[in-house]
């Protein structure tokens, strides 16, 4: 067995200098040694030295955990589980027949697109399934009457009150608090299948004050709480999210308010936020009750360099999208 | 070394002793004048100025690293040389680069964004996939852009009776840490029935970078020790290790110059691995016909322990695959 380095492990400080000055310096050294002859050897309390050695009988300690195991094999992530219907039939016809656990999808548009109602649509869906679902939403976008009014229409089975846990995100901060502790909220309802996050941009538009390096930080956070999410608890993401401009010269290239020849709508935060094998969805409304849909990246192209069809969608009276 | 763990060779009495006077491991044993460790001892132990003097030098022994004949050395990598697994990328001029990208060694793929570091990775591995039925390779994904879509549709391109099982055999991890890293690293520890033939780290880039630093040198030692551990595993179990590295910009001081790139994590992070592989794009010779749009890359090697240095050669890609030109 290779020798690790203890510098390597999660130990606190004092724990760290204490294993140095007695001389341990590979994880090998801890093996066979009991927890009262470490506790003698480093004159720390047996908590401490139980502390210690626990951290270093990996990889059993994480399994013993029941922590989600990030290694898997291809195949396994390929594997796609049943597909749930988005509600709307261009979408499903999109994403190849719905959403199937493990995915990912942005949902952009202008204001006046039907963003948050194909979300509450997909949020019916998977209460239709039985499926529980954890909705936040940063901008009062979808209030929880409004849900109320919709999932309503589903009668009394299955109990959407239930399933459907709703929370407010009022700012950035909160917004990532929520990131942060994303493993801690999907282990304490490990039933969740979908995380819904509406109009996710809002909370870093309202902070023109960030650096680029922090916004790039914080948005780098975001997607490696997404990649954890999906990979360790087979959770499906929604997020919905505005547009912005993007200006840019005649050659194609990105230029600025003075060169640029011609402005495109680009979803707000970009690719930075999204792993690699999301779906990201636009809407472009041509009037107000019908428009287009179209899938703007797939995880086979992430960069959005094929073109793809646009499907158009139509919004009925009582607000549903087809 | 803890002197506990030398006790078959030492007597338990003289390591307890020792330990009353705080001469724990051997380099408190060794670095101190022996006159002072006796002084310190107390006469009740009775172990005598001679039985100190033969645990030091027994002790001097013990810790140092042992030495080998050169005849030796040879033979056995050459030995290990055979035995690790082969791996080739299907296109002459860039498997004779580096001899093919087997061995014991950590090689680098460095470049710029798009160059198509992945892809020669990705081509590289499934290659070896389907071509060995029995092998199993680890990818350990820094930054969640695994794409099965890409591995699968460059998969189709080969066929072989081992192709299908391919995908059940490549392990991806995640890992956005270097202590998640070293955990990935054990999980993937070869096991009897299967051959560990490759571990893949794409990007490296976003585990070490965050560490280094300009006022504090733990980062940069942090750095250091995992790419030793990197080779020490890769020369133990004669797996080959293929590191993804990401570029940053070369500071000029004029002003004028034009913005060139180097490899990231700094200038002796290229010692630290056995090859160095340089992509980078040619744009001037790529085509975009409607059937066959294809991007040419030139590969070319910045620094190696095995083979000539400063040798380059071109390749194309198309739809994620690699061909020759």
């Amino acid at each position: 067995m290779t020798s690790r380095p203890i510098s390597s492990l999660r130990l606190p400080g004092f724990a760290l200098l204490q294993l140095i000055n007695a001389g341990y310096t590979t994880v090998q050294d801890l093996q066979g040694i009991s927890v009262e002859a470490l506790a003698q050897e480093l004159k720390v309390s047996l908590s401490d030295a139980e502390a210690i050695l626990s951290v270093t009988q990996i990889p059993s300690y994480t399994q013993a955990l029941g922590q989600p195991a990030l290694t898997q094999s291809a195949a396994s992530i390929a594997k796609t589980s049943e597909k749930i219907s988005t509600g709307s039939r261009s979408a499903d016809e999109l994403l190849s027949g719905g959403l199937s656990s493990g995915q990912i999808i942005e949902i952009s548009g202008p204001p006046g697109t039907p963003k948050e109602a194909l979300a509450i649509s997909i949020v019916k869906s998977f209460v239709e399934a039985c499926q529980e679902v954890l909705f936040f939403d940063c901008q009062h976008m979808s209030s929880p009457a409004t849900l109320d009014r919709i999932l309503g229409t589903l009668g009394t089975t299955p109990d959407y009150l239930r399933l459907v846990h709703y929370s407010d995100i009022t700012s950035l901060s909160e917004l990532m608090v929520l990131i942060y502790n994303l493993p801690k909220l999907l282990e304490s309802n490990p039933q969740a299948s979908l995380l819904v996050i509406n109009s996710i941009s809002f909370p870093f538009q309202a902070r023109q004050d960030l650096t680029i390096s922090a916004r790039n930080a914080l948005l780098e956070k975001i997607k490696q709480a997404f990649t954890i999410a999906v990979t360790g608890h087979k959770l499906t993401i929604v997020t919905t999210s505005q547009l912005s401009t993007k200006i840019l010269n005649a050659d194609g290239s990105t230029g600025s308010f003075d060169t640029g020849a011609k402005g495109i709508l680009v979803p707000q935060l970009g690719l930075a936020y999204l792993p690699g094998r999301a779906y990201r969805m636009i809407l472009a409304a041509v009037n107000n009750t019908c428009g287009i849909i179209k899938l703007i990246s797939t995880p086979g192209d992430p960069h959005g360099t094929r073109s793809s069809c646009s499907l158009s969608y139509e919004v009925t009276k009582n607000g549903t999208v087809s | 070394m803890r002197l506990t763990a030398l006790i078959p060779a030492l007597s338990p009495e003289l390591v307890s002793s020792l330990d009353k006077c705080g001469v724990r491991t051997d380099s408190d044993l060794l670095f101190r004048p022996v006159v002072e460790v006796y002084l310190q001892l107390s006469s009740e132990d009775g172990i005598s100025l001679l039985d100190l003097e033969r645990a030091v030098e027994l002790t001097a022994e013990l810790a140092s690293a042992p030495g080998i004949a050169g005849d030796e050395l040879l033979a056995q990598e050459t030995q290990a040389q055979e035995q690790a697994p082969t791996l080739f990328s299907g296109v002459g001029g860039l498997d004779n680069l580096l001899c093919g990208f087997g061995g014991c060694r950590v090689i680098e793929i460095t470049g710029d964004k798009q160059s198509g570091k992945t892809t020669l990775a990705l081509n590289v591995i499934l290659r070896h996939l389907s071509e060995v039925s029995q092998a199993r390779i680890a990818w350990i994904d820094t930054t969640g852009d695994f794409s099965v879509e890409h591995a699968a549709q460059i998969l189709k391109t080969f066929n072989s009776e081992a192709t299908s099982s391919a995908l059940n055999r490549l392990q991806v991890s995640l890992a956005f840490d270097i202590e998640a890293a070293y955990n990935a690293l054990e999980e993937s520890q070869p096991l009897p029935a299967t051959r560990l033939s490759c571990i893949v780290f794409d990007a490296i880039t976003p585990l070490l970078g965050p560490l280094l630093s300009a006022v504090s040198a733990q980062g940069h030692s942090a750095m250091t020790e995992f790419m030793y551990h990197l080779r020490d595993f890769s020369r133990l179990h004669s797996c080959p290790i293929l590191v993804i590295n990401n570029t940053s910009l070369l500071v000029h001081h004029s002003k004028s110059a034009s913005q060139i790139r180097k490899p990231a994590l700094g200038p002796s992070f290229e010692f630290l691995t056995d090859a160095t592989v340089w992509l980078s794009r040619c744009d001037e010779h790529a085509k975009f016909d409607n059937d066959h749009d294809f991007t040419v890359v030139s590969a070319k090697v910045l620094r190696s322990r095995t083979t000539a240095p400063k040798t380059d050669s071109m390749f194309k890609i198309s739809k994620g695959k690699i061909f020759d030109l």
